[in-house]
């Protein structure tokens, strides 16, 4: 038996949308710790990575570790359903998942829980030599520039700065991000790095993601991995690690 | 799932390129393209690992994967596989590092002669593009490489053959995993579990795991619970049995074959029944009655798309065909191809050069072609017999070609 109370339906849409921009199916782990969900997308270009503490839920309920299978179409259309101030109840047991919306009224969805296989994903064990912290809409502007010329982004560091090149045939994007200016918050460079990421996927998770957080922490290193983290408020991480392009 | 329930042939597929069994003329063309890869200059991008089921193809790729710390991205037979399909699950991944920490990537796209032009709609073109783009090994695999459909692929692939496991390969895989398994069981038994998969281990492993399942030794008496592996067997196999079966069932059994041509087996039952049971007229004529119904069935059945109507056209050519009355005792008879398909094929040509001609003649008169064959054809040739010269000049005004004449008039 598992029960998850949620004081606010609305932020959970996004955070199910934002889970939904990389995976179509996947399964919750629910223990005693928290709630977590980590898996790839189909083509294993990018992986998402939720954690959820029990302190971010006002009931947080569950007696043995379960899998929740779900299907991310179906889920995010419930979601939608949520109006502001509805309050958000969810419970297994036996095959299904019962989605409550309590509002005005008490509505109830129950879908049933999918089967996933797969093996458990182990933490990659990766050395980030840059990290960088600044708005998320900074972020995703920088990204809609981007993609006006190119399909993929050179993201830099060096000194104090962090730039988001885009090149193509079209033109030139260049974005500097930089602690003086003010639109970096944070920066760290242990080492000078640059890495080129598609725009298809960063372009899919910020947009929906930047609902989840104001802030996003990146850390990267040259040709590894880009990481982006989403705080939830009230604790609780939405993270993403997306693959570098290849040259 | 618990390990216990894996499927053997997941369990024990082979982790390094050298435990895969046989085939070792494959393995070191195979290990000399990814080497070739690994020093950073592939001779070929892409290699098409090609053969029988069950003799290594994937799992050599698995192997590799495992050998190297390779990250295997995989596209399945059970997968749409079309353009749209192969770019989101491949596409984006064929050009970026590796997000789970690989070292690297290698890509497998299995069973490519199973992607059907209309379903998988652009797949082939697909795969041509991510050759050429990707930046890590491609491999695909296929039963029929020279299906024409592959004719691009095989230009850029490096094409390797995989060949039916020998028998003493199988059984020394069988050996080992009842080693591992801790099961006893005599060499004679896996010889014949060796035998009856004619050369392909998953069989033959998913033989042993069946026989294995709940207890610790296998006799061969245990044996007789796999009955016969329903194999592809040639036409001439499937014919011998309907006509020379005990019992009605026994000849209905070719209708569970995987692949059964069953409009080719009522030619050639038609074409053969009478030399299997002549001198009996009886036993030839309640043949050739079952096997008239089933040729009525089957063209009702694609006539009307009436598909219920399947079960009872085989019904009728296998079972009811072995239950004619009277039937001689077994003899040993060669069977020959159907005559009618010869004839056919031979008179193919002539037949277009006809179905042509009238075609052009039916226009010009403004009639259809049944109605230019049964209304004015004739009087054509009546005319013809009379008067040879006007016969053509009346044909070659309707636009007949002279080369075409004399088909015309005689079909």
């Amino acid at each position: 038996m598992v029960r998850l109370v949620f004081p606010e339906a609305r932020e959970w849409r996004y955070i199910i949308e934002g889970l939904a921009a990389i995976v179509e199916e996947a399964s919750f782990v629910a223990t005693p710790e928290g709630l977590k969900l980590r898996a790839l997308d189909p083509g294993r270009v990018a992986m998402v990575d939720l954690f959820m503490p029990p302190t971010v839920f006002e009931e947080y309920k569950v007696e043995a570790e379960a899998k929740i299978g779900v299907s991310f179409d179906d889920l995010v259309d419930v979601m939608k359903r949520a109006k502001s101030g509805d309050k958000l109840v969810m419970e297994v047991s036996g095959n299904r998942l019962t989605v409550t919306l309590a509002g005005k009224a008490e509505r109830r969805f129950r879908l049933p829980l999918l089967d996933i296989a797969g093996q458990e994903l182990p933490t990659p064990r990766l050395n980030f030599t840059v990290a960088a912290k600044m708005l998320s809409d900074t972020f995703r502007d920088a990204l809609k520039d981007a993609e006006l010329v190119a399909e993929s982004v050179r993201l830099k560091a060096e000194d104090e700065n962090l730039l988001m090149i885009a090149r193509s045939d079209k033109g030139e994007v260049e974005t500097r991000f930089s602690l003086s200016e003010g639109s970096l918050m944070e920066i760290d460079v242990k080492e000078p790095a640059e890495a080129i990421y598609g725009i298809d996927f960063l372009d899919k998770i910020v947009s929906k993601a930047y609902r989840v957080s104001d802030i996003v922490s990146l850390r990267f290193a040259t040709n590894m991995p880009l990481e982006l983290t989403f705080d939830v408020a009230g604790g609780g991480t939405l993270k993403y690690l997306l693959a570098p392009r290849v040259e | 799932m618990s390990a216990r329930e894996l499927p053997w042939t997941e369990k024990y597929r082979p982790r390094r390129i050298l435990d895969v069994a046989g085939n070792e003329e494959a393995k070191k063309k195979y290990v000399a393209w990814i080497n070739s890869w690994v020093r950073g200059k592939p001779t070929k991008k892409a290699a098409l690992l090609y053969g029988p089921p069950g003799c290594g193809k994937t799992s050599i790729v698995f192997a590799t994967a495992q050998e190297f710390n390779w990250e295997l991205i995989e596209l399945n037979a059970s997968d749409v596989r079309s353009r749209e399909a192969i770019e989101a699950r491949v596409f984006s991944s064929s050009r970026t590092g590796s997000v789970a920490g690989y070292a690297g990537k290698i890509i497998l796209l299995d069973e490519v002669d199973g992607i059907s032009p209309r379903e998988d709609a652009g797949g082939l073109q697909a795969i041509l593009d991510l050759i050429e783009r990707s930046a890590y090994p491609v491999v695909l695999t296929a039963n029929d490489p020279w299906d024409p459909k592959l004719r691009p692929l095989r230009d850029v692939c490096e094409l390797i053959e995989f060949k039916r496991l020998g028998k003493r390969d199988v059984v020394k895989v069988l050996e080992s995993i009842c080693a591992k398994e801790g099961i006893t069981c005599d060499k004679e038994v896996l010889s014949a579990i060796a035998e009856n998969a004619k050369g392909d281990l998953r069989a033959a492993i998913n033989d042993l795991q069946t026989l294995a399942a709940g207890r610790k030794s296998i006799s061969l008496a245990d044996l007789q619970v796999l009955g016969e592996r329903a194999e592809q067997e040639s036409m001439f196999e499937v014919v011998r049995t309907v006509l020379t079966a005990k019992t009605p069932e026994q000849a209905l059994s070719v209708t569970r074959l995987p692949s059964l041509d069953y409009e080719m087996l009522l030619q050639w039952l038609s074409e053969n029944v009478v030399y299997q049971y002549e001198p009996s007229l009886q036993a030839i004529a309640d043949a050739y009655d079952a096997l008239s119904w089933a040729d009525v069935m089957l063209s009702r059945m694609k006539r009307e798309q009436q598909w219920a109507l399947l079960s009872y056209a085989l019904e009728l050519m296998t079972a009811g065909v072995a239950s004619a009355r009277q039937r001689p005792p077994f003899k040993f008879v060669k069977y020959n191809f159907p005559e009618k398909l010869r004839l056919l094929s031979r008179m193919k040509e002539q037949r277009e050069k006809f179905r042509r001609a009238v075609r052009l003649a039916a226009r010009n008169l403004h009639v259809s072609t049944s109605t230019f064959k049964t209304e004015i054809l004739p009087y054509i040739k009546v005319i013809y017999e009379h008067d040879r010269k006007k016969g053509e000049e009346l044909l070659e005004k309707l636009g007949v070609r002279r080369e075409d004449l004399e088909v015309v008039l005689r079909g």
